[in-house]
């Protein structure tokens, strides 16, 4: 087995053993049920006595096959209105940078983690939509309605 | 000896006595710190090795304590500096002050702290004997007095083994105690710090390892009679043999002329398994789950015997007992160990389904899932039993679809998942409300989080199983259901809603049967007080099931009235306004003779408190793609026109809010309304998937451009002018509204969803209507680059090929963007505006190039040209890109004799030319970011083939630069040239990359 499937393969060991309160996160299954370790479903709660409280944020995981030099790629689904979430849905965060804060010891855990704590703590410096990004700066009123009802339609079980 | 021949005086030394003495009694936390820091700095102090012996002699343990502590922060901070006899004599201390001291019949606490400091002390990279440290302290406990390294040295493994069975239990725990802080302080070396380090602690530890599996061998084999000593030296050994194997995994991962001898522990040990106290099984639960190989097939199977012994049953009854009469642990050690053990072994757990052991294990795996009470209210050991399960099933469903092989296993496989199933039926189960209610918050958030972790399960299961499962989930559903039994209903619905049928179109006939009972009829019933919780899953179900409804329609209405029955509840509302907007999209063809029954509905729902912006605005987005499906065109109109009349309604409401003041009030009914029409727009956009009839749509003309639709569409501009309206009185009373922006933003939604209409329906307003709108905004209004970006869709849709010409109306909108272009000041401090109007001066371009050039005032087209001008000069990336585009836009620019003549596109770029050309050779030039820099190759690239004078303008631009690249001819010229002959968007990059590192001195370092 290649170095990418068998980290991904204790990654997913570790992961169930021991994950944080509220998240999941597992490897896709293609229709005919054959694993797709390089895919994973995930789950990201926002965090308590936060805006983002009682919400839960899905998103894809994609790694690449050069996997943990290179870091995954995360992509919520649907997009999410978020200064650092691309139009596309991809998230914007140094630790998921090749170039920044990469490093292949950091695992799915620390990621989903670290991007728990991008929602309530939007980095100003690197805008990825528009949308959002404006109304952070401009309106941080009306950011936050919007914030409640996003999380309004994205309850947590 | 220079360092320990420091000298204190006796005084001194008795000084520190007494503070440490001080420092035991009550004292303010000041005074404590201050004792505290005082000792500190004496321990520190070189005198600190006279200060740890003559501590270590004193009478009272506390004082002895501090010795052994001395001792250890010495040794941590001032080995360094220490001779080869100095760290001898150290050792010889430690070992005299251990022996005596145990023969005093000192404490626990001092001889443990003295045990851990002589690990800390051997493991020292200094040349310390270390390699032979274990028989030293066993033969000085032998002769109660320091034995020497060089005199034990040459003692064969017999001797040594001899040796030990002369001990006494307590020397031997002493001796436990000091083999398993030196194994931890070993652990500690061997990550994190240099090869040499490691390299040594490990040759270290090998050296002593036949020592210590003496030592444990006999600890563990003693036939001396069961006593609290020998029962306490034996969980001590236990301890001890799980720190040495765990920290041979990394240590020694195969090598096994040190595994082995430790491995050959296990059976010993284990033999203590049934006897011992429940830390000795916590020991083997702590192995399996980070060692698991460490085990070899045989210790396996004596393991898996143990657990399937009587004494296994007696450990089973007696957690049942006190798991009903609620005494017992949390989670029992035995059962802990059980779970660890199957961890290890789910490959022959699956793979050997059959065999007795198997069987066994399998059956209390289950067992664990049949504790009684309340899943993590009563019963917590199913929270770690799930996790049993959840490998399980991963581990099946990887092997079952992985592997090309015969799978003889898979029939038991899936009668354990199916019994599995019952069994999370019964625990997914909530407790009655009133009991519910009563749990603490953390407990609430667990049981959902257990329920969400078993959907996830029988997910995962559902493809093993197949059909059988669903069937077995609908048949007790509707069982339930008779009897009215709506807890039970619920657990059952949930299941189903984790398995997620909704796509697998073979399972239909089995849902059929469920949407087809009488489910919905009886939750739509209020005076059955069915918990809110069984309608809630029952709205869940909807969301999750949509497609089924979509291929079974017959099915819908019952659902979609009990939805709307749904709304009026708070805790229902949100999930079912959501369902209703999903299932009437969808199925919009087949409700239209639900249509009366839903607009009652959603009128008795808009005076419910649950009815605001977003229930609102889909369970009317919803109703308006039924009416967007109905064939006849006048019956359509007169649903659309009542619907208006709800959204006129809320319009007319905010006006009176506001009237009386109430503007907080006012401005979320005027929101509202807004939302509530862009839904409605946007439900009645024909949907993607309806093949377009010519015929109806050459008909449809007609009807389209009649008085019917043309009354429609005032209506919608009343309202959305209504609300405009109030906006600007606000406005002109110096009032700023918090929702301004909010509803600025939800009028550019209508707008939007008339953009995108191919047939002129209902949305599809006068164009004046969107420019009037636009010349109502500034530079300061909120949201102002939403609303640039409808200003950019509008341009678009006006500039299909056949879409007629609206030159004025653009003319207008060009006017007003111009003045908000000369209103800002500083395009840095306002970046996404300005990357916003340069945007939609783009969108002119082509179609309306000639109303972008055809400005009244000379002013005004300087302003249109010199704004992206600038913007290519800032540092802001936004403005900066979108700069790059207008020009490269610009550039490519064909001259048509009927709208924009050739020449006068030259003039304009023969007028801004030189200027273009500084600033894109400013930048080229070393100044852009090199991020940004690939960006300014297309108008670069462009402008290069599009005008004669062109290279002239660069040319020029470089000589004004002043850089030793742009000054030295030899090198401009050279770029031009290469310039003038790149072809391709790629060999310009290439080319401009190449110039710009020279520039910044970084010459070779971007190039290609």
């Amino acid at each position: 087995m290649s170095l990418c499937q068998n980290r991904l393969q204790e990654e997913r060991k570790q992961w169930r053993r021991d994950h944080p309160f509220g998240f999941f996160a597992k490897p896709v299954r293609t229709a005919n049920g054959i694993l797709d370790l390089k895919k994973w479903e995930c789950g990201v709660p926002g965090k308590d006595k936060t805006l983002w409280e009682g919400g839960l944020f899905k998103l894809e995981v994609t790694f690449p096959d050069e996997y943990p030099t290179k870091p995954p790629k995360c992509k919520f689904t649907p997009p999410l209105f978020h200064p650092n979430v691309y139009p596309s849905g991809t998230v914007c965060l140094s630790i998921l940078n090749e170039e920044e804060g990469w490093k292949p010891a950091i695992t799915i855990k620390e990621i989903l983690l670290g991007i728990q704590s991008l929602l309530d703590e939007p980095n100003p410096e690197s805008p990825a939509q528009a949308e959002a990004y404006n109304l952070f700066k401009k309106d941080r009123a009306g950011y936050e309605r919007k914030v409640k009802a996003i999380v309004k339609e994205n309850p947590a079980p | 000896m220079a360092h320990l021949a420091e000298r204190s005086s006796t005084r001194a030394l008795e000084h520190v006595e007494q503070l440490i003495l001080r420092m035991l009694q009550p004292g303010t936390p000041t005074e404590i710190h201050q004792i505290d820091n005082d000792i500190r700095q004496m321990q520190r102090s070189p005198g600190g090795w006279e200060m740890a012996n003559f501590l270590l002699g004193r009478n009272n343990t506390h004082v002895r304590y501090f010795g052994a502590l001395t001792f250890q922060i010495k040794i941590n901070s001032d080995s360094e500096n220490l001779s080869d006899e100095d760290i001898a004599m150290i050792g010889q201390q430690l070992v005299t002050w251990l022996v005596r001291l145990a023969e005093n019949g000192e404490g626990k606490m001092v001889l443990q702290k003295l045990c851990s400091t002589l690990a800390v002390y051997y493991l020292l990279q200094k040349k310390a004997h270390a390699d032979a440290c274990v028989r030293t302290l066993l033969a000085s406990f032998a002769t109660n007095a320091p034995t020497s390294p060089k005199d034990v040295a040459q003692l064969t493994s017999d001797a040594i083994a001899q040796l030990i069975t002369t001990l006494s239990p307590d020397r031997l725990t002493l001796a436990l105690w000091f083999c398993r802080n030196l194994t931890e302080e070993a652990n500690k070396k061997t990550t994190g710090h240099p090869p040499e380090v490691v390299a040594n602690t490990l040759s270290r530890m090998k050296a002593n390892l036949p020592d210590v599996v003496a030592l444990l061998r006999h600890c563990l084999t003693t036939t001396a009679a069961e006593t609290d000593t020998i029962f306490q030296l034996r969980s001590e050994a236990l301890s001890c043999f799980l720190s040495c194997a765990i920290f041979s995994q990394p240590a020694w991962p195969s090598d096994q002329e040190s595994l082995t001898p430790l491995r050959s522990l296990l059976e010993p040990a284990m033999v203590w398994c049934p006897i011992g106290a429940p830390e000795s099984l916590d020991i083997f639960t702590d192995l399996l789950s980070t060692f698991g190989a460490f085990f070899q097939k045989a210790n396996l199977e004596a393991l898996g015997t143990l657990l399937t012994s009587r004494w296994a049953q007696e450990q089973l009854t007696n957690i049942l007992t006190d798991a009903n009469e609620g005494t017992g642990e949390d989670t029992p050690a035995f059962a802990k160990l059980v779970l660890a053990y199957g961890e290890v072994m789910m490959k022959e757990l699956v793979n050997e389904p059959d065999s007795v052991v198997n069987k066994d294990l399998m059956s209390l795996m289950h067992s664990f899932f049949r504790f009684p009470g309340y899943a993590v209210i009563d019963d917590k050991l199913i929270v770690h039993a799930q996790e049993f399960w959840i490998s399980y099933v991963e581990f099946l469903v990887d092997a079952e679809f992985e592997e090309e092989i015969p799978k003889p296993w898979l029939a038991s496989a899936k009668s354990h998942i199916m019994q599995l199933y019952h069994e999370i039926w019964t625990k997914v189960r909530f407790p009655a409300q009133a009991v519910f209610a009563q749990e603490d918050g953390d407990t609430k958030r667990e049981f959902r989080q257990f329920r969400a972790d078993m959907k996830e399960l029988l997910l995962s299961a559902f493809p093993t199983v197949g059909s059988i499962l669903t069937e077995t989930i609908i048949q007790a559903c509707i069982e339930h259901l008779t009897r009215q039994e709506w807890l039970e209903v619920e657990a059952s619905l949930f299941c189903l809603n984790a398995i997620a049928l909704s796509e697998h179109e073979s399972e239909d006939h089995h849902l059929a049967s469920l949407f087809g009972s009488l489910l919905y009829v009886e939750l739509a019933k209020a005076e059955l007080g069915i918990p809110a919780r069984t309608r809630q899953t029952a709205v869940d179900l909807l969301g999750q099931y949509s497609e089924f409804f979509e291929r079974h329609e017959e099915y819908l209405p019952a659902a979609l009235d009990f939805l709307f029955v749904s709304l009026s509840n708070p805790s229902l509302a949100q999930q079912a306004a959501k369902s209703i907007f999903r299932l009437c999209s969808s199925c919009r063809k087949s409700l239209a003779s639900k249509l009366a029954n839903f607009v009652q509905g959603y009128e008795q729902f808009c005076n419910s408190a649950t009815a605001d912006r977003t229930t609102k605005e889909k369970v009317i987005g919803g109703i308006a793609a039924i009416v967007q499906a109905i064939d006849s065109q006048e019956e359509q109109a007169t649903w659309m026109n009542t619907l208006l009349d709800y959204i006129q309604h809320d319009a007319q409401l905010a006006s009176q809010r506001f009237a009386s003041e109430l503007i907080e009030e006012g401005q979320v009914v005027a929101l509202t309304a807004m939302a509530c029409l862009a839904s409605v727009g946007k439900a009645s956009e024909a949907p993607d998937d309806v093949p377009i009839d010519v015929d109806a749509v050459r008909q449809a003309d007609a009807w389209h451009a009649g008085p019917v639709m043309e009354s429609i569409r005032s209506r919608i501009v009343e309202i959305i002018q209504a609300v405009m309206q109030l906006l600007a009185n606000s406005q002109s009373q110096g009032q700023s509204l918090e929702l301004h922006g909010d509803i600025l933003e939800t009028i550019c939604n209508v707008f939007k969803t008339g953009f995108r209409e191919t047939t002129p329906g209902p949305f599809v307003l006068s164009p004046q209507v969107t420019v009037q709108f636009f010349s109502t905004v500034q530079l300061n209004t909120p949201r102002l680059d939403i609303v640039l970006s409808m200003a950019c869709s509008f341009l678009s849709s006006h500039s299909q090929a056949t879409s007629p010409r609206i030159d004025s109306e653009v003319g207008a909108l060009l006017q007003h963007l111009i003045e908000i272009i000369r209103s800002v000041a500083d395009p840095r401090s306002e970046a996404e505006i300005a990357s916003g109007l340069i945007e939609v001066l783009m969108k002119f371009m082509p179609r309306y190039t000639n109303v972008l050039l055809g400005v009244p005032s000379q002013a005004d087209l300087e302003l249109v040209f010199s704004f992206p001008l600038k913007c290519l000069t800032i540092p802001e990336y936004l403005p900066k890109r979108s700069a790059t585009k207008f020009w490269a836009d610009f550039l490519s620019l064909r001259g048509s004799p009927n709208a924009t003549p050739q020449e006068l596109l030259d003039q304009v770029l023969e007028h801004f030319g030189p200027q273009l050309a500084i600033a894109l050779m400013v930048q080229v030039a070393g100044n852009a970011m090199r991020t940004d820099l690939d960006w300014f190759a297309a108008p670069l690239m462009i402008l290069v083939k599009r005008h004669v004078r062109a290279k002239s303008w660069l040319e020029q631009a470089l000589t004004s630069i002043n850089s030793t690249s742009t000054q030295d001819s030899a090198k401009r010229m050279r770029f031009l040239k290469q310039l003038s002959v790149a072809n391709t968007l790629f060999s310009t990059k290439k080319v401009m990359t190449a110039f710009w590192s020279q520039c910044k001195g970084l010459e070779g370092a971007y190039a290609p």
